[in-house]
């Protein structure tokens, strides 16, 4: 289950983050952005695998050959498909909202705006993370 | 250091990471909007039978089923998530239905007719999907679940086969359609002491308990007050009125 892999990294990369500032320590912010950095790539592969799954196909072909004469058989296809989107636009969400906070630690330098860009993208990314990995559990149960 | 690279692969990165970030937000605009438009109740855990599909209409029909009394659960485990995960007697449908229709990549794709001769096939005699020892066939015939083990009649089977056997030669030889143009599909002069809609005289006769609330034929009353007058006119002493 790769879809575990992003979750657990970049949110234990960002806790190493904040543990680095509390104690001031080089060496756990050099293992939070290496374990962001892979959880980055770990979203990258889950991404790939959520747009290969065959159940999206399965859903959308149902829904094509189920005949108007069945709304409700229809509207529960439909909202399976409406929260496989759901979960498919938060996972875009985690990677757009990953590059950003990557691109910010790659670059940032000492500053207020620097550090002001570490917290906002760091708390952008732990949100998409979460309410993503919500979305997914839903669609497992 | 990763955080202090030379500069000509924070670039490399940079340029990769803004190459995702723009292809990410170009598919997150693309994904299509919509709303699901389910009616009130649908995929909540509430089925409402007005809307459910083909396969339940046809084991309502064969079997005369009432309908706040079926749900999808006869072949659905998980209906508000995932609509693919079977109960054994859904599983045995599916089977039969696709291996006579091989060129099925769905249910939708399954005529009225083919779905309904799939769930004759799964009704055929001694196909018993839960392995409770009561076929599929008995077991929607009188009421109970054939996909839940723990669902089956008090009655003991060699009794509901034997008026399996009166009432099958009774719709073949035209007693049972007799019997309803009579009017003995009407509710019988019995009480109901749990208020289940299904009198007391046929919970018992068929093996469920009076006094549960719970338990409950999926059959009519009017089907099974029908059976029971057939089976008195056959002489079966427990289907008498005070038998």
């Amino acid at each position: 289950m790769v879809v575990h892999f992003p979750v657990a990294l970049m949110l234990t990369g960002l806790a190493f983050e904040v543990a680095a500032v509390v104690r001031r320590h080089a060496g756990l912010a050099r293992v939070a952005l290496l374990l962001i950095a892979l959880g980055f790539a770990a979203a990258l592969v889950a991404v790939v695998t959520g747009l290969t799954n065959p159940e999206v196909r399965a859903v959308q072909h149902t829904l094509s050959v189920t005949p108007p004469s069945e709304p409700g058989t229809r509207a529960l296809f439909l909202q399976r498909l409406e929260r496989i989107r759901v979960h498919q636009r938060l996972a875009y969400g985690v990677l757009v909202t990953g590059a950003l906070a990557l691109l910010v630690r790659l670059w940032r330098t000492r500053g207020v705006l620097w550090t002001a860009a570490s917290v906002v993208s760091g708390a952008a990314l732990a949100a998409a993370v979460i309410a993503t990995g919500f979305a997914g559990g839903r669609l497992a149960r | 250091m990763l955080e202090r690279g030379p500069l000509r692969w924070r670039l490399v990165a940079t340029g990769l990471l803004a190459a995702v970030a723009a292809a990410a937000a170009a598919a997150l605009a693309a994904v299509p909007p919509g709303s699901s438009g389910a009616p009130a109740g649908v995929a909540s855990g509430q089925p409402d039978l007005r809307i459910v599909g083909r396969s339940l209409t046809a084991v309502g029909e064969r079997y005369d089923l009432a309908r706040d009394r079926v749900s999808c659960a006869l072949c659905h485990t998980r209906l508000s998530a995932d609509p693919f995960e079977l109960t054994s007697y859904g599983r045995d449908y599916r089977e039969l239905l696709f291996r006579d229709n091989p060129g099925a990549r769905s249910i939708f794709d399954a005529s009225f007719a083919e779905i309904r001769a799939a769930v004759a096939a799964t009704s055929r005699t001694g196909l018993d999907s839960d392995g409770d020892g009561y076929d599929n066939d008995l077991e929607l015939r009188f009421g109970s679940v054939p996909g839940d083990a723990a669902s089956h009649p008090s009655v003991p089977v060699r009794v509901l086969e034997r008026y399996r056997r009166i009432l099958v030669a009774g719709e073949r030889d035209g007693t049972l359609e007799e019997l309803r143009l009579a009017g003995a599909g009407r509710r019988p002069d019995c009480a109901d002491a749990d208020g289940d809609g299904v009198v007391d005289c046929l919970e018992t006769l068929f093996g469920f308990d009076p006094a549960s609330g719970s338990s409950v034929p999926a059959a009519r009353g009017g089907r099974l007050a029908l059976y029971r007058a057939a089976l008195a006119k056959a002489g079966v002493p427990e289907a008498r009125p005070g038998g």
